[in-house]
């Protein structure tokens, strides 16, 4: 028979008889009622209870084999019965403390046709490579815009922030009050507190004529006492942005610690003085030189080659000076001899030991080539940087050449490095020193099939190696060039690709680039391409997302405006 | 009707590869005579070959229809076509009528072939009464044998104890539940299983087992007092013991027409069976009723209703006493979305509720709650868990199955409604209302 409980009989079940006999039973349960009698029902729980147990006889003569069940069995199933409801239905809540629930948001949200945009590109971009320059590209119009996301999409853009450390202020900006309460109860999220412990990020309902987000008013720069409990990375962070504007007071609050931060810490502020570098920072990286660290004193070094004007710089010149002889009836030809073992002093400014699989003396060499002021060889050559490069073979001569001309800036001498060719190692360092115009010259011949190759592998007898730079080369050339690209040198790009015998692969490595930086006016080039007959398929594939992801970056654009 | 998300289309692609294929199609380009109604959406499609594939989906299934030569089901243009649809940027219009005539044509033609199924079903088991009557005598004497088997197992485990039976290893469990599916008693079998498996594991597996008894023992007796239980009963015990009742005879028991709104819905998957749960409520009938749909073996469950929208339905009820389960008699159509959903329980009687649906069906394991005005939060007590405090300080503490960060972004701790599952003391969150309608996760 169906148990039925009258809701009333609840009432009971928190009493103390009640607990009595749910326990009795349940030790009953437990050993069996061949050891442990069945306790009797308690007097609050009435009728159906008695019935059950008074009909138990009754109920087991319905079954054929009535004389095998024995009596008390039936009464504990029965018990079980009845008290398996009553624990279920028994239970009260009870109040709860309840945290407090998120601040009113102050910012309006993005409009309904961007949020929809943002879905697709997180749910299904045209492909996995394609969705984080979507999403940046989402994130710096919210941000422009000064408007957040919607709320059901916080915990998808949190969580890429909680992936990709780079997209963190860009998501920080549009998150606002909600996902702030939301990021402080999730331990993966608490990037977004630690992020703005070093950086309080801006309030997107301040008015837009407000600081811009990058730069922190000199106000927001914790001093004295809080800058030294400020945690490494945070400052680090936050040095990153107040050297942009104001570098002096970045170096004063590294120096405000000095003595009394760890080796690593010291390390690690220093190095973030690389932002905004000059003359005035000379007196604390010559100190530097002298530290107890050696990731100190290294970064020290490192930081001092970019500043040709410092003491380091002409001690490296006159160490220079020594080794570089001109020779010849003319005196056209440049003789490079090999430093000697450095004295304490050249240990200091850096000649230590070589990095693996280098030798001393060559990079010994190197490191004097790569400090010394690049001035230097016009004195010791007396010709220009070309002509100069002309009667240099050593290859750890070329190398810290290269990273002079990278760490001075020095336009003349990238120039006319990248002309020499100096490898694919250096071209991304040396290719944002030159003028914009020269850069894209330069990208757009690393887009022709390699004529030196083509020369030496038609001395060879072979067939021309008619392919352009390599990979990772392309890659790293195009990301230093400013987007997005002009018509004209967009255009270029196209043509130079078109040209290629197999530019699949090639279009394959410049996807990115292409789908973010190309000028709109180059896409009827690309549809043109595409309508080509016996396209090769990968290369159709690769058109095609370029094309798709130019038209969702145009809608979200549209979306914002 | 209200135009799909991209996730809805996404969850229909029979593969990776094929969402794939869609987001390239997917602009308007290739596709010429497109158009959409309340219930279709069609459009041509020029493909590799000389004439455009003629594509035609009908929402309410949904249904795809497409001239090209794929195997894949839905195919890459039917996917395209709604992601098209879906994009809504006036490369597919809403018109009143379908312009194309082979879509006019196959919806019409698809009506009148689900209207004639159900006649077909309705008129061949006819004639077949005399050996379904023989059938049903022989399931009903192999269900007598197996409840008498379980019953005298049931007593043997009350005289020897829960704590022998503990030190039985799964296969005893098992055997048990075998024996009760070769009666015909899947339901209960399931239940055998799913209590022997967490017998050795759990702490409070002596209390969850003496319940679990209970449970079992109602059913035995249940069944043999059949006779005097009305249809609401035997339908409870029916639905608790795997006695599966035909959808044509829960529709002959007629059906109500009303205006349901979603309230939520909660997918399970217990590794062979993906298990769908949606609650309906009805506006006029004040019924909460939830829908199941499953699969199993690697099918698909279908598309979830929106949470938040109303549909205008005739629902038909299975027999029960709560909570209510319901089939479509006819195709819903969406009619609104976003609605303001009713007033929710009190939560001072959300527990007196619970026992009245208990009392009226021992078996009922959940009980679908609406509240007010609720305060979501991590529970102090238990990191990583959330508890909900009603408008008069009633706490709930809600279930660790359903991820909590939805639900936390999208009320920022503060809910107008909450809609929820209320099972063994605790609230499994299913939508939430801020403002406007219900939205689930």
């Amino acid at each position: 028979m169906v148990t039925v409980v009258d809701p009333s009989v609840v009432e009971a079940a928190g009493s103390d008889p009640v607990d009595h006999w749910w326990r009795e039973l349940g030790t009953a349960a437990l050993l069996g009622t061949a050891r442990r009698g069945v306790p009797p029902l308690p007097a609050g729980l009435g009728a159906p209870a008695a019935q059950t147990a008074d009909g138990g006889t009754a109920g087991a003569a319905a079954t054929p084999d009535a004389a095998a069940i024995p009596d008390a069995a039936v009464a504990l199933l029965d018990a079980a019965a009845l008290a398996g409801v009553l624990d279920r239905v028994g239970r009260r809540p009870g109040p709860v403390p309840v945290a407090e629930p998120a601040p009113a948001e102050t910012a309006p949200t993005a409009g309904a046709r961007a949020v929809q945009l943002l879905e697709l590109v997180l749910t299904s971009p045209p492909g996995p490579v394609d969705q984080r320059g979507l999403v940046v590209h989402w994130l710096a119009h919210a941000r422009a815009a000064r408007v957040l996301v919607t709320p059901p999409l916080l915990p998808v853009v949190l969580a890429l922030g909680a992936r990709d450390r780079d997209l963190r202020p860009a998501v920080a900006a549009v998150v606002g009050r909600r996902g702030r309460w939301l990021a402080a109860l999730n331990p993966d999220w608490r990037w977004l507190g630690r992020l703005e412990e070093a950086v309080p990020a801006p309030d997107p309902s301040a008015p837009a004529d407000a600081a811009p987000a990058d730069a922190v008013s000199v106000d927001a720069a914790p001093a004295g006492a809080d800058w030294a409990r400020t945690p490494t990375p945070a400052r680090v962070a936050l040095l990153g942005r107040l050297r942009r504007t104001d570098p002096a007071r970045g170096r004063v609050l590294v120096e405000s610690t000095w003595t009394t931060d760890g080796a690593r810490d010291r390390a690690d502020l220093l190095a973030a003085l690389a932002v905004g570098i000059g003359p005035d920072d000379e007196p604390l990286l010559e100190r530097a030189l002298d530290d107890r660290g050696r990731a100190v004193r290294e970064t020290a070094a490192t930081l001092l080659d970019r500043l040709p004007g410092s003491a380091r710089a002409g001690r490296m010149a006159d160490r220079l000076r020594t080794l570089v002889h001109r020779a010849g009836l003319t005196g056209r030809r440049l003789e490079i001899g090999v430093p000697a073992d450095p004295d304490p002093a050249g240990v200091r400014d850096g000649l230590g030991p070589p990095p693996p699989q280098r030798s001393a003396r060559g990079w010994w060499l190197e490191q004097i080539c790569a400090a010394a002021p690049l001035a230097v060889w016009r004195e010791l050559a007396r010709a220009d940087p070309e002509t100069t490069l002309e009667r240099i073979t050593d290859p750890d001569v070329l190398r810290g050449l290269a990273r002079a001309a990278r760490d001075q800036r020095d336009p003349d001498w990238a120039g006319a490095l990248l002309d020499r060719d100096p490898g694919p190692g250096l071209l991304p360092g040396l290719l944002p020193v030159l003028p914009p115009e020269r850069r894209e010259r330069v990208v757009l011949g690393l887009l022709e099939p390699r004529v030196r190759d083509a020369r030496s592998a038609g001395r060879a007898g072979g067939p021309s190696a008619a392919a352009p730079a390599s990979r990772p080369v392309l890659e790293s050339a195009f990301a230093t060039l400013d987007e997005p690209w002009s018509a004209a040198f967009s255009r270029a790009v196209l043509a130079r690709l078109h040209a290629l015998p197999h530019p699949a692969a090639t279009v394959t490595a410049l996807r990115a680039p292409l789908s973010t930086a190309l000028d709109p006016a180059a896409l009827p080039a690309v549809e043109g391409w595409l309508s080509e007959a016996g396209l090769d398929r990968s290369l159709a594939t690769t058109l095609r997302a370029v094309l798709q992801v130019h038209s969702l970056r145009r809608s979200i654009s549209e979306a914002f405006r | 009707m209200s135009r799909w998300s991209h996730a809805q289309v996404a969850a229909l692609a029979p593969d990776q590869a094929s969402l794939a294929a869609a987001r390239r199609l997917a602009r308007p380009g290739p596709w010429s005579e497109t158009g959409s109604t309340n219930l279709l959406v069609w459009g041509r499609c020029q493909g590799s070959g000389r004439t455009p594939y003629q594509v035609s989906v009908d929402l309410t299934g949904p249904a795809f229809r497409c001239s090209c030569p794929s195997r894949k089901f839905p195919c890459k243009h039917g996917l395209a076509l709604l992601l098209l649809w879906v994009d809504g940027q006036g490369s597919v219009a809403e018109v009143a009528t379908p312009s194309d005539q082979a879509t006019a044509a196959w919806a019409a033609e698809r009506a009148a072939r689900n209207a004639s199924r159900d006649a077909a079903a309705a008129t061949t088991r006819q004639p077949d009464e005399a050996a379904a009557a023989l059938r049903l005598a022989r399931r009903l004497a192999l269900m007598d044998a197996g409840v008498d088997d379980f019953s005298r197992w049931l007593t043997d485990l009350a005289r020897t104890g829960t704590a022998a039976a503990r030190q039985q290893p799964y296969g005893w469990w098992d055997q048990v539940a075998a024996r009760l599916v070769d009666a015909q008693l899947p339901g209960l079998a399931e239940d055998v299983r799913s209590v022997g498996g967490e017998v050795a594991g759990r702490t409070d597996w002596a209390a969850a087992l003496l319940r679990a008894l209970g449970r079992w023992w109602t059913a035995t007796r249940a069944w043999l007092g059949r006779d005097r239980l009305d249809d609401d009963q035997l339908g409870d015990l029916r639905a608790y013991l795997g006695w599966s009742v035909a959808s044509e005879s829960v529709r002959r028991r007629g059906s109500v027409r009303d205006r349901w709104l979603v309230l939520g819905a909660h997918r399970t998957d217990d590794g062979r069976l993906l298990q769908q749960r949606t609650w309906l409520r009805g506006a006029e009938s004040g019924l909460t009723v939830q829908f199941l749909d499953f699969a199993a073996g690697g099918q698909v469950l279908p598309v979830a209703r929106t949470v938040g929208s109303t549909l205008e339905a005739a629902v038909a009820l299975y027999p029960g006493r709560g909570p209510r389960r319901g089939l479509f008699v006819d195709e819903p159509l969406v009619v609104a979305t976003g609605e303001t959903p009713p007033a929710g329980t009190p939560p001072a009687q959300v527990a007196e509720a619970f026992a009245a649906l208990v009392a009226a069906n021992p078996w009922a394991q959940r009980m679908p709650v609406l509240l007010d005005r609720v305060t979501v939060g991590p529970d102090p007590e238990r990191p990583g868990r959330l508890v909900a405090a009603a408008a008069d300080g009633t706490g709930f503490a809600l279930t660790a199955d359903v991820e909590p960060w939805p639900l936390l972004a999208l009320t920022g701790g503060r809910a107008d409604r909450l809609f929820g599952e209320y099972e063994h003391g605790r609230l499994r969150p299913l939508a939430a209302a801020v403002g406007g309608g219900l939205v689930g996760w």
